[in-house]
C-alpha cells in the first residue's frame, strides 16, 4: 500500500508539475494539506506532548471520516515515531454525514483538527515525529492521496 | 389482484458474447468501487449499463469486437462483487485489492497518462492475433472519462469513443 501511495504521491507531483490539471481536462486538482503542531511538550525531556494535526483541503471536495461508513473512503494517520514513544490517544472532531443513495458517509467537508496524545522515554531523542495521512478526497469523482507530516522541532 | 410491481426497463442490458475475438478490439474497462460514493449514483450505475450496449454497438460498426471490463477497487472481493452486480453483466471482472487492483496496476498507475480517480471508464483498442501463441497489440486508449457528471453526460451523448480531437469525414 505505501509503494502505491508513494506513486499517487509522485502523480499528484506530476499535476502540480501540468499545473495542477487532470491531462485534456479544465478542472483543478483537489489538494489537501496539513501540518503537524506541538501543543504542548517536547520529545527533548519530556515523557508526554500533546500535538494537533490541522487538516485542511480544496474547496467543495470531501475526504471520508476515520470510519467513513459503507460508502467511503476512510481517512488515516500512520504514525511514524522515535523509538519507544507511541499513541496513548487520537481524538477527532465528530464528521458531517451526507446521504449516498440509501446509505450515508461521513465526511469532513472543510479544515478540521485532530488532537493526538504521545508518550516516551524521557530521554532525549533526535528522531522525528512525523505521520503520514492518506485519504480519498471526492466530490464528483474520489482520488486517492497523502501527504507526510512531520513535527516542526 | 392488483399487485405493486417494479417498472421494468425496456432498454435492453448488455450480453457478453464468448466468442473468441480476431483482429481488432474495443475494451470498455470500467473502475469503480462501493467506497467511491459518486460510483453509488443511480445515474453512474445506469450510465454504465448503457455505455456498454453504446459502445459495443459503434464497435460492431466498425467491424471490431468488443469487451466490458471491470474493475471493482474495493478491498474485499464480496464488497467487490457486491458493486459488480448492479451493473449488470461483463466479459471480465477484476475484483479486490483496492489500488493494487491488476487492472488498475496496469492501466492506471503504468500508464504515464492514467488518472487515479473513480468513477472512471476506460476506452481502448487493440488487436488480437490468435494461433499457437495469441499476441496482442499495445492497447491504445481512446477515451478516459471520469467523474459521477461526466460520465452519464458522456453516454447521454451516445457514448462516442472516438478519441475527442478525433477528425472524421
Amino acid at each position: 500500500m505505501r509503494g502505491v501511495l508513494t506513486r499517487v504521491a509522485l502523480f499528484v507531483a506530476l499535476f502540480v508539475a501540468l499545473g495542477g490539471q487532470f491531462p485534456g481536462d479544465t478542472q483543478p486538482m483537489p489538494k489537501v494539506s496539513g501540518s503537524l503542531v506541538r501543543v504542548r511538550g517536547s520529545t527533548r525531556g519530556d515523557s508526554a506532548i500533546e500535538v494537533r494535526v490541522d487538516v485542511a483541503m480544496t474547496e467543495g471536495w470531501h475526504i471520508g471520516a476515520r470510519q467513513p461508513g459503507k460508502v467511503g473512503i476512510p481517512t488515516k494517520l500512520e504514525w511514524q515515531l522515535p523509538k519507544g514513544w507511541s499513541v496513548t490517544s487520537e481524538n477527532w472532531p465528530a464528521p458531517k454525514t451526507e446521504p449516498v443513495g440509501r446509505d450515508s458517509a461521513f465526511i469532513y467537508t472543510g479544515p478540521f483538527s485532530i488532537h493526538a496524545s504521545l508518550v516516551g522515554p524521557r530521554a532525549t531523542s533526535q528522531e522525528p515525529i512525523q505521520l503520514v495521512f492518506s485519504y480519498g478526497i471526492c466530490r464528483e469523482m474520489c482520488i486517492p492521496g497523502e501527504v507526510t507530516l512531520r513535527l516542526a522541532r | 389482484m392488483i399487485t405493486n410491481r417494479p417498472v421494468l426497463s425496456q432498454e435492453r442490458d448488455y450480453v457478453p458474447k464468448y466468442v473468441m475475438p480476431k483482429g481488432r478490439e474495443i475494451v470498455a474497462i470500467y473502475i469503480g468501487s462501493t467506497t467511491c460514493g459518486p460510483c453509488m449514483f443511480p445515474e453512474v450505475k445506469a450510465a454504465v449499463r448503457k455505455m456498454k450496449i453504446l459502445v459495443a454497438d459503434q464497435a460492431k460498426q466498425q467491424g471490431a469486437a468488443f469487451a466490458a471490463v471491470v474493475a471493482a477497487n474495493d478491498w474485499e472481493v464480496a464488497k467487490a462483487t457486491a458493486f459488480v452486480e448492479p451493473l449488470g453483466e461483463f466479459d471480465q471482472m477484476v475484483l479486490g485489492g483496492n489500488w493494487t487492483n491488476l487492472a488498475i496496476e496496469r492501466y492506471v498507475w503504468r500508464d504515464p497518462e492514467g488518472v487515479p480517480a473513480m468513477p472512471q471508464i476506460l476506452i481502448l483498442e487493440r488487436t488480437i492475433t490468435t494461433g499457437t501463441r495469441m499476441s496482442f497489440s499495445e492497447p491504445k486508449v481512446l477515451r478516459r472519462i471520469t467523474g459521477g457528471t461526466e460520465i452519464p453526460a458522456w453516454v447521454e451523448r451516445g457514448a462516442p469513443i472516438s478519441a475527442p480531437d478525433a477528425q472524421h469525414p
